[in-house]
């Protein structure tokens, strides 16, 4: 009788802590989805952006590089955990080209400043390094990545470890091209999920508390599933993507008129920085 | 213990008679000199000119005090293997406390004579001399042959000095010897007031130390390690395999003696002694205590990987010592059923290794500033310096700014440390831009909204800082820009300049 007791004791005992063991390990789940919000873009992504993956955001112009920023951090705010840490890693060349991330703004968009680890690496292969370590612990919520320059350093092989170490940890890797903006896709990203293209995109007109991020997002690559181009804004509020309001409505007769303005901006930016600064050049 | 080198012309393939000369007053003195000069005929204080007398092909060489320390300081860390509590004694002494280690080295004696070896092999000569305090070593060292002495023996040799080793003043030297006081034992036997009387107390007081009736304590150059724990090898160890197992037995070690203690280290130093003298160290920290001897490991191997030139075993590694620099106590592990605990230690632990690989300075967390300059809204520390969970429990003095239901981002997603100038077209006085050209890029400004005016806080006015009106700006690209004037028209600045401060995304 009292053995039994003591087994069905221990059978429950195991139980919780086998509950308790599943919170801990972080086993999120590398198929774990991280909703956007749109429709569309769910639909797209399958359901949404796979978690323990990696993921490329790259802007399509000097400007675009901070609007690729502002993507990627809204990605982050959306695969948010509650009370996890993200980590971002930035490179020192990124921080002067584009300036320093400033928890300021981050908080008003929605990412908690108290819930960031930055680290500040020093070159290409101290961001690999940091980034291999970050992706390895399973308690982070995410893993910002922002490397600066011709990514010698990552190489397909360097990525394709990035991704693995993702899936194993579940622990989504969003890598900005913040610093380098250019119109190819980055060479050894084909180990990345998803990847896009991002620009910005201008207040609708008559907005009179204008100013809210917005941008022009292209889905450029999608290992399963479709591609898309989207117009966003996004709210810090809500932690939520929204079809941008203006040019909104319809993405179906809409879109080829999108791709147009899409595309277009670019290339003339792409020109005018081609004459003036150097270093959008050597993107 | 009392060591004294001299004649650091180790391994000169030239074997004339060496001299080390110092300018004193108007003739070059000779301050140090090796055997061969000295059995030539040599002696310190001697002036070059007659040294050279007696011996023409004395090869001369002026002191460099600097190079003295530098070679003094190197020994001193190579004694560090006999304890951890080492002194300079400048400008050619040093001086160890060697209570309680002397066993290790099987003896006072043999330790002396180990020290005494060890360093002619290195091409030093050193006297030694082991006493009750460290004042007695250092008067024995400096002017009899060393050695260990029985506290009777050493009361015999102190007082056959002569009292030129308490090292008085140029009156009280003369004033001893018109007294006919010549040595130590004379001294002592004479009353302590009516030597302080004549020749002032400071003769007193270093009669006391050399016979031990004060000891000051030394002071070590490194603070003493709160625990500490080391490896010898018999042989010198040269792979890299080898060290780091030796790093694993002394972290498995160490953390039990922390267990034993309740304790867990926050900063743990790995000194690596090399068989020929050099002395290598790494030391890394974490945020809050531990004792698990793999986190310890990784940690050092995180460090190790990162350093710029990797160390260097020469002919081998023969000491290997791990020290615990600073240690909190830590409660016996308990296995925590709160998720976030756990989560939050791995955090920790994630962190630890990125600050010692990339340095605690580069790993940050940010904590929200109260001072109205925008660059000093919020603050980068270490995240190690921070409690886990940012600055939440801790109290603060300021919060971030809640997302806002109807208002577009007031600062920018990005900010650059030094803002950079750029040339606007705007109304004056205090119209909004225009035009900017920003990296030699013109933007066309399609829509602005400001200024917001920052000024410093008028308890820390100072005169060059202007007050700054910032606008926030859309191109014709869609792209947000943080921008300001620096300075208002006319009343601060004639021409005021505009920078760009930040992006928007």
């Amino acid at each position: 009788m009292t053995t039994r007791a003591v087994a069905e004791t221990l059978d429950a005992l195991r139980t919780v802590v086998a509950r308790i063991e599943a919170d801990t390990s972080g086993a999120l789940g590398a198929e774990e989805r991280i909703v956007l919000g749109v429709p569309e873009m769910d639909a797209a992504l399958g359901g949404g952006l796979r978690r323990g993956a990696l993921h490329a955001v790259s802007g399509v112009s000097a400007a675009g590089a901070v609007a690729a920023t502002g993507f990627a951090v809204a990605l982050a705010v959306r695969a948010g955990r509650r009370g996890r840490t993200a980590v971002w890693i930035r490179q020192d060349m990124s921080g002067r080209e584009t300036g320093e991330p400033w928890p300021m703004g981050l908080a008003e968009l929605g990412f908690d400043p108290d819930r960031l680890v930055l680290v500040r690496a020093p070159d290409e292969a101290a961001t690999l390094r940091a980034a291999e370590a970050a992706l390895a612990c399973p308690a982070l919520a995410v893993t910002l990545i922002e490397p600066f320059g011709r990514l010698a350093a990552f190489d397909r092989v360097a990525v394709r470890r990035l991704a693995l170490a993702a899936g194993r940890s579940g622990v989504p890797a969003i890598v900005v091209r913040a610093g380098a903006p250019s119109l190819a896709a980055p060479v050894g990203f084909s180990a990345a999920e998803t990847r896009w293209r991002v620009a910005p995109a201008a207040s609708p007109p008559g907005e009179v508390d204008w100013g809210r991020p917005r941008f022009h997002v292209e889905l450029v690559r999608n290992r399963r599933g479709g591609l898309g181009r989207w117009t966003l804004g996004w709210n810090g509020h809500e932690r939520g993507f929204a079809v941008a309001a203006g040019n909104a409505g319809s993405f179906g007769a809409g879109a080829e008129d999108h791709g147009g303005r899409l595309a277009e901006p670019p290339r003339r930016a792409g020109a005018a920085a081609g004459a003036g600064g150097g270093l959008r050049r050597a993107g | 213990m009392r060591r004294r080198e001299r004649a650091a012309g180790s391994g000169a393939p030239d074997d004339r008679p060496l001299v080390i000369v110092e300018r004193q007053g108007a003739a070059l003195r000779i301050v140090a000199l090796d055997a061969a000069a000295e059995a030539a005929g040599a002696r310190p204080g001697l002036p070059l000119t007659e040294a050279r007398a007696i011996r023409p092909d004395l090869r001369a060489v002026p002191a460099d005090a600097a190079a003295d320390h530098a070679m003094l300081t190197a020994v001193a860390d190579w004694c560090d293997r006999y304890t951890p509590l080492v002194a300079l004694d400048p400008p050619h002494g040093l001086l160890l406390d060697v209570a309680g280690c002397a066993h290790f080295f099987g003896g006072e004696a043999a330790m002396a004579q180990d020290v005494a070896q060890a360093l002619a092999r290195q091409g030093l000569t050193a006297r030694v001399s082991v006493a009750g305090g460290a004042g007695v070593a250092r008067a024995l060292a400096w002017f009899t042959p060393g050695g260990v002495a029985t506290p009777e023996e050493e009361r015999a040799r102190l007082a056959a000095l002569p009292v030129a080793a308490l090292g008085p003043a140029e009156a009280v030297r003369t004033g001893l010897a018109r007294a006919g006081l010549t040595t130590l034992g004379q001294l002592a036997a004479r009353g302590r007031g009516e030597l302080a009387a004549r020749f002032g107390f400071g003769l007193v007081a270093a009669l006391d130390q050399a016979f031990g009736r004060v000891d000051p304590p030394i002071s070590p150059r490194r603070p003493a390690p709160a625990r500490m724990i080391e490896r010898r090898f018999p042989e010198p160890v040269l792979t890299q395999d080898a060290v780091v197992a030796a790093c694993r037995a002394l972290a498995g070690a160490l953390a039990g003696r922390l267990e034993a203690a309740g304790e867990g280290v926050t900063r743990v130093e790995a000194a690596f002694f090399r068989a020929d003298g050099k002395v290598s160290r790494i030391s890394v920290a974490t945020g809050r205590p531990t004792r698990d001897p793999d986190m310890l490991l990784r940690l050092l191997r995180e460090r190790l990987d990162a350093l710029a030139d990797p160390i260097d075993p020469g002919f081998g590694f023969d000491l290997v010592r791990l020290s615990a620099l600073a240690v909190e106590p830590l409660a016996p592990e308990a296995v925590s059923l709160d998720p976030g605990a756990a989560e939050e230690g791995a955090v920790a632990e994630l962190v630890d290794r990125l600050a010692a690989r990339h340095g605690r300075r580069r790993v940050l967390r940010f904590l929200a500033g109260d001072v109205h300059r925008p660059e000093g809204e919020a603050r980068a520390r270490p995240a190690q310096a921070m409690s886990t969970g940012g600055g939440r429990s801790a109290a603060r003095a300021a919060s971030w700014p809640a997302p806002s239901v109807a208002e577009p981002p007031r600062r920018p997603l990005r900010l650059f440390a030094d803002p950079e100038p750029i040339e606007v077209l705007a109304e004056v006085p205090d119209g909004p831009p225009i035009r900017f050209l920003w990296r030699r890029v013109a933007h066309a400004v399609a829509r602005a909204e400001g200024p917001e005016r920052i000024a410093l806080e008028w308890w820390r006015r100072d005169p060059g800082a202007l007050t700054r009106d910032y606008f926030r700006v859309e191109d014709a690209e869609g792209a947000r820009f943080w921008l300001y004037r620096d300075g208002l028209y006319v009343c601060e600045a004639e021409h005021p300049r505009w920078f760009l401060h930040g992006l928007f995304g």
